[in-house]
């Protein structure tokens, strides 16, 4: 049940003077169960290709697989409500759609919206309000009266508590402390190891780096890259031409002139050791 | 003397309405005039609080030793709408700070609100989109444009009504690395060119680095004040409290731990390269 488009086309407003091709021939398969980044500038096409993972849009030419649907051009929105379950999408400022009048209530709502019985939403909501980490001191409080970073927390949780088989965000962690941030990336990459698939669109290429095994590039609508971060980043000119940043340990790694690099190292811990192996010589371990 | 300082604060709390605890306890510090500091802290470390309390958009917990100075002026009741015309405030999210149907239209809002003449503001419009790199722009709608360019307009907007201080909250946050250099390039010559103090709330370190001094918030209390350097040595401290280290800080207590001993002279990105450059010439 991978992920998978096929000559995908999207139009915005065809046939009118604003006409803009917001998916230009997109083809890609992804694995299940793996941590997806999917970067490029802003207007490449990044939250075109998110909103045809559920269907909010669809393809104006092309095919897509995804959740054991098949959605074309004529797909009818009747149906698809199970899709939806199965693929949740978590946008720019989730703590904008917060709208009930406590947290518990909030992320229950989309469990008991797709069919979950009053104790087992409220079950659900209760498990990941926990793993998001807040206490549960706060859950009949009004979500409007929490700080920010914790608004952030109850909208993901509520996304959570539907268990999608697909989790799609869209930059879940900016503006968040670094702690913050490290824990929500790792409910995440948790998320994907207990057998779903993560997508994750974002600017970090550090993030990019540490957590995906597979990154789609968008630039102007198409596809012009699908491969493993260590492939992405391999290539320094051509990462230079389409204006994307490297990871800051690599760059790091090649402003040191006089050290030979086996492998380009992408993370911290990779650039620590390949400086030690180019100090003191791979034998010496 | 008083004289340099933009903002002081003088033993002020701050309880939000309801809350139990108080979120800035008897807190004191100067902030330099002329000069780009940084503040940074967790999520509810009280950052955006004391933003909010230079510009009296919220009101000192009673206490007869408090007081809140901004450019030499004590902040009263009374005095609030100066104030106020003397600090700016760039938040997080672009999209939440536009009023105009085009670029030109949302910069001249805030000198229409104060009734400047309309010659006059025709000219400064320009004068502050052009010193943001936007004029071009000055009949685009601000739907079409993209993250960094939405802040170089908001930037513009606070220009235009000649502030002293320009709080930045988290303005760089949203933006790809792309948007986030030219808004920071952007801050840096107009700390310069025009003599202004910047206040940056942030949570990114890199971005910290670059500022004159760094201001460390701690569960509404000051930690730290101090040059970048200094402040992102006690790493100790700053992993304690939940903050990131500068990625230089990082690599040398990685390296430390598989048994490369770097020497505490060497500091800053350029150091470590030429140290590491010069260790790997003497192997």
């Amino acid at each position: 049940m991978s992920i998978k488009f096929e000559k995908v086309d999207y139009v915005y407003s065809p046939g009118t003077s604003m006409e803009k091709k917001g998916l230009d021939n997109v083809s890609f398969e992804i694995a299940d169960h793996s941590f997806v980044a999917l970067i490029g500038h802003t207007g490449s096409g990044k939250s075109t290709m998110m909103q045809h993972f559920n269907a909010l849009l669809k393809p104006s030419t092309g095919t897509i697989d995804i959740a054991g649907y098949h959605i074309t051009s004529s797909t009818s929105n009747k149906n698809l409500k199970n899709l939806r379950k199965q693929v949740s999408l978590v946008f720019q400022f989730p703590e904008a759609q917060l709208f009930e009048n406590t947290v518990l209530e909030d992320v229950e709502f989309g469990p008991k919206n797709f069919g979950a019985s009053e104790v087992e939403a409220k079950k659900k909501a209760l498990k990941w309000l926990k793993k998001v980490g807040l206490s549960e001191s706060i859950i009949s409080n009004s979500p409007f009266e929490l700080s920010g970073g914790q608004m952030r927390r109850v909208a993901i949780a509520g996304v959570m508590a539907i268990e999608p088989q697909v989790l799609c965000l869209d930059e879940p962690a900016a503006g968040l402390d670094p702690r913050a941030r490290r824990e929500m990336m790792q409910l995440f990459v948790d998320y994907q190891k207990a057998g779903h698939t993560v997508i994750l669109v974002t600017h970090n290429m550090n993030d990019v780096a540490e957590y995906a095994d597979d990154v789609l590039v968008m630039e102007n609508g198409k596809l012009i890259k699908h491969a493993r971060p260590e492939e992405v980043f391999a290539d320094k000119n051509w990462l230079k031409r389409h204006y994307l940043d490297e990871p800051t340990p690599s760059l790091f790694a090649s402003s040191l002139s006089n050290f030979n690099f086996e492998k380009n190292p992408l993370t911290l811990e990779q650039l620590a050791n390949e400086i030690k192996d180019n100090l003191w010589g791979e034998a010496s371990e | 003397m008083a004289d340099n300082s933009a903002v002081e604060f003088k033993n002020v709390s701050f309880t939000y309405p309801d809350a139990k605890k108080s979120v800035l306890h008897d807190v004191s510090f100067r902030i330099k005039k002329g000069l780009w500091t940084a503040l940074i802290g967790h999520n509810g470390s009280g950052k955006s609080t004391i933003s909010k309390l230079i510009n009296g958009l919220l009101i000192p917990d009673q206490n007869e030793k408090s007081e809140i100075k901004v450019e030499g002026i004590k902040l009263t009741p009374q005095n609030v709408w100066n104030i106020r015309e003397k600090v700016g405030i760039v938040f997080q999210n672009p999209d939440n700070q536009f009023v105009g149907a085009t670029v030109g239209d949302d910069v001249a809002f805030g000198l229409e609100n104060r009734g400047v003449p309309r010659d006059q503001m025709l000219d400064r419009v320009q004068r502050v989109l052009s010193d943001v790199g936007m004029l071009d722009y000055i009949n685009a709608e601000p739907a079409n444009l993209s993250g960094g360019q939405k802040q170089r307009i908001a930037i513009a907007g606070i220009l235009a009504v000649e502030p002293d201080v320009i709080i930045f909250d988290e303005s760089t946050s949203m933006l790809d690395p792309n948007g986030r250099e030219q808004i920071l390039g952007i801050i840096k010559k107009l700390m310069l060119e025009k003599k202004l103090t910047i206040i940056s709330i942030t949570h990114d370190i890199e971005e910290a680095n670059l500022a004159d001094e760094v201001l460390v918030l701690n569960d509404g209390q000051i930690l730290a004040q101090d040059i970048p350097a200094e402040v992102f040595s006690k790493t100790e401290m700053l992993r304690e409290i939940g903050l990131d280290i500068p990625f230089t800080e990082k690599l040398i207590s990685k390296l430390d731990q598989i048994g490369i001993k770097i020497p505490q002279n060497v500091k800053t990105k350029d150091e470590l390269k030429q140290y590491l450059c010069q260790l790997n010439l003497k192997k």
